[in-house]
């Protein structure tokens, strides 16, 4: 189905405090899933579940879109490894990518990679994306601490 | 609302060999994760069977076990019982905008909204590359009514020259039957 729609996010690795990832999921009846784990401290996972409305899904679609992201490739893209490991799968226009690397440290780790430019377009669409979800999971689910 | 079923219910389900709704048991097979997996068991193999779908990437290749990540652990909704329609936040009710000019600043935001009743909270994110506004924003009032009549009044209006629209962010899924 051409107006089908999908997008998950991962990042996380493997240490001293367990399985500590970041995944959040959209799909497009509006559902997003969020999760966040670490046993720091022992700590437990956090999830958050909520449907947001279309108009959600659609300025996703257009910040996906503008990104460009779906013109690329992770071929040349550093492969997940022992300092972590990045998901990013999206359904979108017909296209269906998953793409995998590793944590993205700095710019200049982008710069000096095999793929610069496409590896730039991952390196801030990721950053876009989680500020959109925090944005929204903070907002249903978060208590302000202090009164405006 | 434990997040972890108890060690009791888990014995249970592994003596009787009956499907027990909501145990999230992920060792024995007759225990399936219904809604506790990332990736629905369902989706997944929607998403794997869209044959009319390009594929490209590394990760089709190299798939992540679910089990791995959640081991049981629910998504934690605000208010599982509410009715369909547009829902409260946890404090408030939270309105979705976008077209934002790229330019606009927190107070254009706040002086447009301010009208249609005491606004708790913006969020107003930027775009991580280039600096500007992103262009959307979240706009949350304490009362249904108020957020209602922003949405009434701003739909389609103009802020700093150009069209937003404005939107419920969240609300209640359709009861499936």
């Amino acid at each position: 189905m051409a107006d089908d729609f999908y997008l998950r996010y991962y990042v996380g690795h493997k240490g001293k405090f367990g399985h500590e990832f970041l995944e959040f999921e959209f799909n497009k009846d509006g559902r997003l899933r969020y999760a966040n784990n670490s046993n720091y401290k022992n700590d437990e996972i956090i999830t958050r579940e909520v449907y947001v409305s279309q108009s959600v899904i659609a300025e996703l679609k257009r910040i996906v879109e503008d990104s460009e992201i779906l013109k690329e490739d992770d071929n040349n893209w550093p492969a997940p490894d022992r300092v972590g490991r990045q998901e990013l799968e999206v359904v979108l226009g017909g296209q269906h990518i998953s793409f995998t690397c590793t944590k993205l440290g700095s710019v200049l780790q982008v710069q000096n990679s095999k793929d610069p430019d496409g590896l730039r377009i991952f390196y801030y669409l990721v950053q876009d994306l989680k500020c959109y979800v925090f944005s929204l999971i903070s907002a249903h689910f978060k208590i302000q601490p202090i009164q405006k | 609302n434990e997040l972890r079923v108890s060690r009791g219910l888990h014995r249970v389900c592994h003596s009787i060999n009956v499907l027990v709704v909501g145990s999230p048991c992920l060792l024995s097979r007759h225990c399936r994760p219904s809604l506790l997996t990332m990736a629905d068991e369902m989706d997944r193999d929607d998403r794997m069977q869209a044959v009319d779908k390009k594929k490209k990437g590394r990760g089709h290749r190299d798939f992540t076990e679910w089990a791995d990540r959640y081991g049981g652990a629910r998504f934690r909704e605000l208010d599982p019982n509410a009715k369909p329609g547009p829902t409260a936040s946890v404090e408030g009710w939270v309105v979705f905008i976008t077209g934002i000019n790229e330019e606009a600043q927190e107070e254009d935001i706040h002086e447009a909204f301010a009208e249609f009743g005491d606004v708790k909270n913006i969020y107003l994110n930027l775009d991580r590359q280039t600096g500007f506004v992103k262009g959307y924003a979240l706009v949350e009032y304490k009362g249904q009514k108020e957020a209602q009549t922003a949405i009434n009044e701003m739909n389609g209006k103009e802020l700093l020259g150009k069209p937003i629209q404005v939107d419920w962010a969240f609300r209640k899924p359709q009861r499936r039957r």
